[in-house]
């Protein structure tokens, strides 16, 4: 009897020791996964928010207002007038986040001060991702 | 754990891919805007993906850390399609080239999966490519 109990406390305690390295060891995992994954959607957004925004047929250093509130719109719900209710694509995101830079040839798109909450950590983003996009409306020969 | 020690490297893969494949669009775009028959053109053309590389705005890769260098484009010239024998990096003089590739590659550092390389490299290439098309009308991504 002695024997079978030293046996069972020293398996809780093997137990107990691989759970609390597994554990670490899922979260990091966890963690970065999350990461990558949250900012694969926000390059896809932000791309699209930039596409859209090329489309624009005015050339100038100053964006419409309206139509920089729907460029935003896109990268934050995934559509230019989003419904109501709508959720932003990726967790977290809004419109104050998105920045909307124009000059005469191009559009940028970019993120600005959002944090990727990864639950273990938060990962912190200045301007990136970035995407430029050239003004292709309106195209002469 | 092994698997999911893999999917941290494929999944940062996958993230540089995109990255890589907004550059390779975006600077697709823009040298066929430039195009205009013109050797001028083309050498505009050839230096807007090193213009969209650089500068405040840059567009990067590996979550925004690292700078784009590996840049290839080449121009092509065709009706609807480009003639895939006309494909060129340098075109010896002006002519109809209407079709413009751009070709985006960086080395994605691996962390697992160099343990299941037979080189033991520490980085994968990873590659995107947008070729876009000049009209009078318009300028378009055609793959």
């Amino acid at each position: 009897m002695r024997v079978g109990n030293s046996r069972t406390g020293s398996a809780l305690i093997e137990f107990a020791a691989a759970l609390i390295i597994l554990s670490g060891m899922f979260a990091g995992i966890f963690q970065v996964g999350y990461t990558f994954f949250t900012y694969s959607k926000l390059v896809n957004a932000v791309r699209a928010g930039a596409r859209y925004a090329s489309l624009d047929a005015a050339k100038s250093n100053t964006a419409d207002p309206e139509f920089a509130k729907s460029v935003v719109n896109m990268v934050v719900y995934g559509a230019p007038r989003p419904a109501v209710d709508a959720k932003p694509v990726v967790a977290g995101l809004t419109p104050d986040q998105v920045e909307l830079i124009v000059s005469p040839s191009a559009a940028t798109v970019s993120v600005r001060d959002f944090e990727m909450d990864a639950i273990f950590t938060k990962v912190k983003l200045a301007g990136r991702p970035t995407v430029t996009f050239p003004f292709t409306a309106g195209v002469v020969k | 754990m092994a698997v999911a020690g893999l999917g941290i490297d494929l999944g940062r893969m996958y993230l540089i891919k995109s990255e890589l494949q907004a550059f390779a669009d975006s600077a697709a775009l823009g040298a066929a805007l430039r195009l205009d028959g013109t050797g001028e053109g083309i050498a505009g053309a050839r230096q807007v993906p090193s213009e969209l590389a650089t500068g405040p705005n840059a567009m990067r890769w590996d979550m925004g850390t690292q700078p784009i260098t590996e840049i290839s484009t080449t121009f092509a010239k065709g009706e609807t399609e480009p003639d895939a024998k006309t494909w060129q990096a340098e075109p010896s003089g002006p002519g109809d080239f209407r079709f413009v590739r751009v070709v985006a590659s960086a080395p994605a550092p691996l962390i697992f999966l160099r343990i299941f390389q037979p080189l033991k490299t520490d980085a994968s290439v990873v590659a995107a490519s947008s070729v876009a098309m000049k009209t009078p009308e318009a300028v378009r991504l055609i793959q």
